[in-house]
């Protein structure tokens, strides 16, 4: 039965995400052209965009690009499907690590200055998050026992309660994961970018298209770990999640110009206050009551 | 007749030690190349049967010797000689602290000798455990793998350093000495015969570090030799307080008895000299430079100090303490250090482009890792420590010998300068590939151990403080392996310069390591079933199966084997039609000799260089107040060792 | 129309120009003509883009460039000259320097006259584009060359 439930959730994963995550991907570009008054592409241009990448000539810098690519593709749904079926919270967040991996090599792989500009900048991105994904991991382990996300959804009382920090300070996290800023590395649809899109600066055609697809999975599947929080109250859940992700809009609006030195600064320091504070008052009280 | 397991411990004792005395006389290449072979063969052989028959035993294999006095008064004198020898090279280059300390740890023995002489009983010679048995793997086969490498990676160094005077008998007798040593510790049951082979192992190390003569090498060659006696000291001062507690019916010197006594209140003490000895040795914060200034020996000796040998007779001897850690306060001080270092270290460790430096910053950083499981002390945790030891000396070694050979090959042991290398040596770039994904990347063993780790500090008092700095320390640890990754899979803009023959010894020694790695990765569930788990059965009563949260991964883990090989299979075999797009320089081309014309008339390398983080990371900045930390880290534990504070 | 249609990315280049045509380009992605509408993107990147957008005349200083950009755009692609000087090297046509439009140095399929162009005209010009870049892929998928 429940390995059913776990190959159902995969399946439908694989499935469904990049469908969402295309669809929002396009909601976005509309929701931030309506922001600065201008009417903005079709909802569905993120498809249209992906259809005609499909179709352009391969073409690369490095021919290990087209392996590294599908790989960043293949592991990022693999983390996802993982997450969706109820698997290990810190074996998503490992297997997210190894899946940026291959992206920044990527584009390493094309020894262009851009490039390697953006896969530092990329890898110091993967740096800024972990901690605050590790922790998250350890924070759901402290409070339901378990890191399978299959028992954490059992539990009737939103872990929300107990970790608040930890939410916020994934939410922090999420502008990056979304590629909003910093500017001088985010891949998103802008005109507003450095490095002309750095870590994909020499990808092309096919290889883009990997990559943007794997970035409507990671959306997906990073939406679906801030809903962990309200396992028990899936409304509460879709709710906030919708309402983090408009927040995001905004605040990528609001803060076009974020640098990358500003992220890191930013986000460890939200991470610390925000994150390890709430692990500590956890475990300090957890520790008390036993 | 002696019963097999004693034949191959004394094999593995002797052999090396023989090898040893046959490598310092003879001075021929052919000679040598003989000996160190044969001498290898003999060493993996015996070391794979020992590790079978401890393996296939239910119980720890112990053997009691007749003439276990004799050996006494036979090591005793080992120990007065390697005092001596440190105490006569003080006085030679004129090192204040080193004699000082040589001089305090000769008296300490004198004082072991006259005062306790009666109580030293050495009860049961050797014993062998599975994790003695997992340790004699490692030493018998990187260690002697590594020995093999040195044969040609020598002759190569030689040729590069003309200014260096030759000096191999001497270089390939205390490499296999320090193998006897090491055999030594791992195999003994009894404190004080560890003690001695712990004290020839500084000697080694000080010997090997300072090869080279230079002014540097000696300076660093006595660094490592004050910490390491610090270690000696406290160890000896460890000895000494356990006779002091003239126990009922228990020999305190025997590992197998300290671990079953029943007033571990009475232990809190010698816990802690004990951790500062294993601290010194496995190079903790904050004595930590001798193992980066070991650098300036030839890179086999970094191999072998780092990988399988050195600091892991530091943190064997800590995973063995790990049952009197686990139930004292004095543990949970000693993890917190080895958290700190692991966390330190790997910042550290960003900020460097020297390859060699990489490597001896993430081993410390490893090793505190190892550290924090062994003060943590439950039978998760050192269950992770176990796999962090084994994961570790694999890949560490690989990488050394990788690094020392292409080191020989570009002239340039600078990350930056290894751009493309997958082009330019592509075996040795593919098994530096192979150990950089052993040592940090999902699903390998590095990794799985971290794992391991987390869970473990997660199930015990104070963890969450662990999980934390370990999250960070684990961001540091990506960013600078990857961007190291990054530089071997660049494509060459540049004419790649012609390969150079690797010596046949070199080829043999990293091919068979770097296949040792992958099949302890993809081996890792049986290691745990079959040699960790029986380890932890024997030591902790009422330990029961805790591979329960690996074993529901297990399935997803060999899924992301799969993806992983199939990747790897399409990179082979897949097809590479498509056009090949130049550099984007903004539209500027570069042409064949990797070049390109910019603004001005400039005509210029195009090359791009990583960060560093220097204002961040920097040794200059990092350092002094990881020293302070630590320090006081050191402090509270001895304060919670005199008061005796338990969990 | 096909997905190429929906999607052109832009690479823009100034090989030239006095900047008056690239300040009316920047205007078209303004909120008063908003070209994303189109599902237009500036992508200053030629591995990105399937449009190659030229202002100026070009001169011996920077023709080996334009031709690097071109080639380093993937197929199908199309390239429009934009304004009087890229169309045809214009005022400077026969400066010393100046080799002329862009034709060259690199095939051109849509002119957009003009000094400096106004935005409609561009976007007209783009839309143009579009269509040789449908009908450039139509031919490639015949071939099935891609």
């Amino acid at each position: 039965m429940n390995l059913i439930l776990a190959i159902t959730g995969a399946v439908l994963f694989l499935i469904l995400a990049p469908l969402l995550g295309g669809l929002i991907a396009g909601v976005d570009r509309v929701l931030t052209a309506r922001m600065q008054s201008r009417r903005g592409p079709p909802v569905l241009q993120p498809f249209y965009d992906i259809s005609k990448l499909w179709h352009k000539e391969r073409a690369f810098a490095n021919p290990v690009e087209m392996i590294f690519t599908t790989g960043y593709l293949v592991l990022i749904a693999f983390s996802g499907a993982l997450l969706f079926s109820g698997g290990d919270l810190l074996l998503v967040v490992f297997t997210l690590a190894l899946a940026h991996t291959f992206l920044i090599l990527a584009a390493y792989a094309a020894n262009a200055p851009y490039s390697t500009v953006g896969a530092e900048r990329e890898l110091i991105g993967v740096m800024v998050a972990e901690p605050i994904l590790i922790l998250l991991a350890a924070g759901f382990f402290m409070i339901t026992g378990s890191f399978f996300v299959s028992d954490i959804l059992k539990e009737t009382v939103p872990a929300i309660i107990y970790l608040p920090g930890v939410f916020l300070a994934l939410f922090a996290v999420l502008t990056l994961k979304l590629r909003k800023s910093p500017f001088d590395i985010a891949t998103s649809h802008h005109a507003h970018q450095e490095l002309v899109k750095g870590v994909t600066a020499s990808l092309s055609g096919r290889t883009l298209a990997k990559v943007e697809i794997a970035h409507w999975y990671e959306t997906i599947l990073i939406l679906a770990l801030m809903f962990l929080f309200f396992a028990g109250n899936p409304v509460l859940g879709i709710i906030v999640v919708v309402i983090c992700y408009f927040l995001e809009i905004l605040m990528d609006n609001l803060f076009p110009r974020v640098t990358w030195k500003m992220t890191v600064k930013s986000l460890w320091i939200a991470t610390i206050l925000l994150g390890v504070i709430n692990i500590a008052v956890i475990g300090v009280v957890g520790g008390v009551i036993g | 007749m002696y019963p097999p397991e004693l034949v191959a411990i004394l094999i593995l004792l002797l052999v090396p030690l023989f090898a040893a005395i046959l490598l310092a006389v003879m001075n021929r290449n052919a000679i040598r190349n003989g000996v160190v072979g044969a001498a290898s063969a003999v060493i993996i052989a015996a070391s794979l049967y020992l590790a079978y028959l401890a393996w296939a035993s239910p119980a720890p294999i112990t053997i009691a010797l007749e003439h276990a006095k004799l050996i006494n008064v036979g090591l005793f004198i080992v120990e007065f000689v390697v005092a001596l020898a440190i105490i006569a090279l003080s006085l030679k280059y004129r090192r204040i602290l080193p004699l000082v300390l040589g001089a305090l740890q000769l008296a300490l023995l004198l004082v072991l000798e006259l005062v306790y002489a009666e109580s030293v009983v050495v009860s049961t010679a050797f014993v062998v455990n599975n994790l003695s048995a997992v340790m004699v793997l490692i030493i018998g086969i990187i260690g002697t793998l590594i020995c093999v490498y040195a044969l040609g990676y020598m002759k190569d160094y030689h040729h590069h350093h003309t200014e260096i005077a030759e000096r191999k008998p001497y270089f390939f007798a205390i490499l296999f000495a320090f193998l006897t040593a090491m055999f030594g510790i791992v195999l003994s049951d009894s404190l004080m015969w560890i003690l001695c082979f712990w004290e020839v192992t500084t000697l080694c190390s000080f010997l090997l570090i300072g090869y080279s003569k230079t002014p540097e090498a000696v300076t660093n060659s006595f660094r490592a030799v004050w910490m390491n006696l610090i270690g000696g000291i406290a160890f000896t001062l460890a000895i000494i307080s356990l006779l002091e507690i003239k126990p009922f019916g228990a020999n305190l010197l025997s590992i197998t008895d300290i671990i079953g006594y029943h007033e571990m209140a009475a232990l809190t003490v010698p816990a802690a000299l004990i951790a500062v000895a294993g601290l010194t040795k496995a190079a903790q914060m904050p004595f930590f430079t001798w193992l980066t200034g070991a650098m300036v020996a030839p890179t086999p000796v970094s191999a072998l100090l780092h990988s399988s040998t050195m600091v892991k007779a530091g943190v064997y001897l800590l995973v063995i303490f790990a049952p009197v850690f686990s139930q004292t306060a004095v543990g949970i001080a000693l993890a917190a250090i080895g958290v700190f270092t692991f966390f330190a270290t790997s910042a550290l460790a960003i900020s460097q482009s020297n390859s060699k430096k990489v490597l001896a910053y993430s081993t410390i950083a490893n090793l505190g890792l190892i550290t924090a499981c062994a003060g943590i002390g439950t039978p998760e945790a050192v269950m992770a420590a176990i796999l962090l030891i084994i994961f570790h000396a694999v890949a560490k070694a690989l990488l050394f010998m990788c690094v020392g050979a292409v080191e020989h090959r570009i002239d340039s042991r600078d990350i930056e300068d290894m751009d493309g290398l997958l082009v330019r040596l592509p075996l040795l770039a593919t098994m530096m590939v192979v150990g950089i994904c052993g040592m940090y990347l999902a699903p390998f063993g590095m990794l799985i151990s971290k794992w391991a780790a987390i869970v473990a500090f997660l199930e015990a008092p104070f963890g969450w403080a662990f999980v934390i700095l370990l999250a960070f320390g684990s961001a540091f640890t990506i960013f600078f392996w990857t961007k190291w990754l990054g530089k071997l899979f660049m494509r060459m803009n540049r004419p790649a310069a012609p390969d150079t023959l690797l010596h046949i010894s070199e080829k043999i020694a990293v091919t068979a390591t770097g296949i040792f790695t992958v099949l302890c990765c993809v081996g890792f569930a049986a290691i745990t079933v079959y040699f960790v788990e029986p380890y932890l059965a024997g030591i902790y009563a009422g330990f029961v199966e805790t591979g329960a949260m690996i074993s529901d991964n297990r399935l997803m883990i060999a899924i992301m084997f799969l993806i992983l090989a199939i990747l790897i299979l399409a990179a082979h075999f897949g097809s590479a039609a498509g056009k090949t797009l130049p550099p984007y320089l903004c539209g500027r081309g570069v042409d064949e000799a990797g070049k390109f014309r910019g603004s001005l008339g400039v005509y210029k390398e195009a090359k791009s260089a990583n960060y560093y983080m220097e204002e961040y990371c920097g040794e200059s900045g990092l350092i002094k107040p990881s020293w302070i930390i630590s320090i006081l880290l050191i402090i509270v534990m001895f304060a919670l060792a005199f008061l005796g504070v338990m969990i | 129309m096909s997905s190429s249609g929906k999607s052109p990315w832009l690479l823009h280049y100034n090989a030239s120009s006095c900047n008056g045509c690239d300040i009316e380009i920047l205007a078209a992605l303004t909120p008063l003509y908003d070209v994303e509408r189109f599902g237009i993107i500036n992508t200053g990147n030629p591995a990105h883009a399937d449009i190659f957008v030229v202002t100026g005349s070009v001169n011996e200083q920077n023709k080996e460039v334009l031709k690097n950009l071109y080639d380093q755009i993937p197929e199908p692609k199309v390239v429009v000259a934009v304004g009087i000087c890229a169309s045809s090297g214009g005022v400077f046509r026969d400066c010393y320097n100046v080799s002329g439009g862009v034709d060259t140095i690199i095939p051109v399929d849509v002119y957009v006259p003009g000094c400096s162009v106004r935005p409609e005209a561009l976007i007209e010009g783009v839309v143009k584009a579009i269509g040789v870049l449908e009908q450039k892929r139509a031919v490639l998928d015949s071939r099935g060359s891609l």
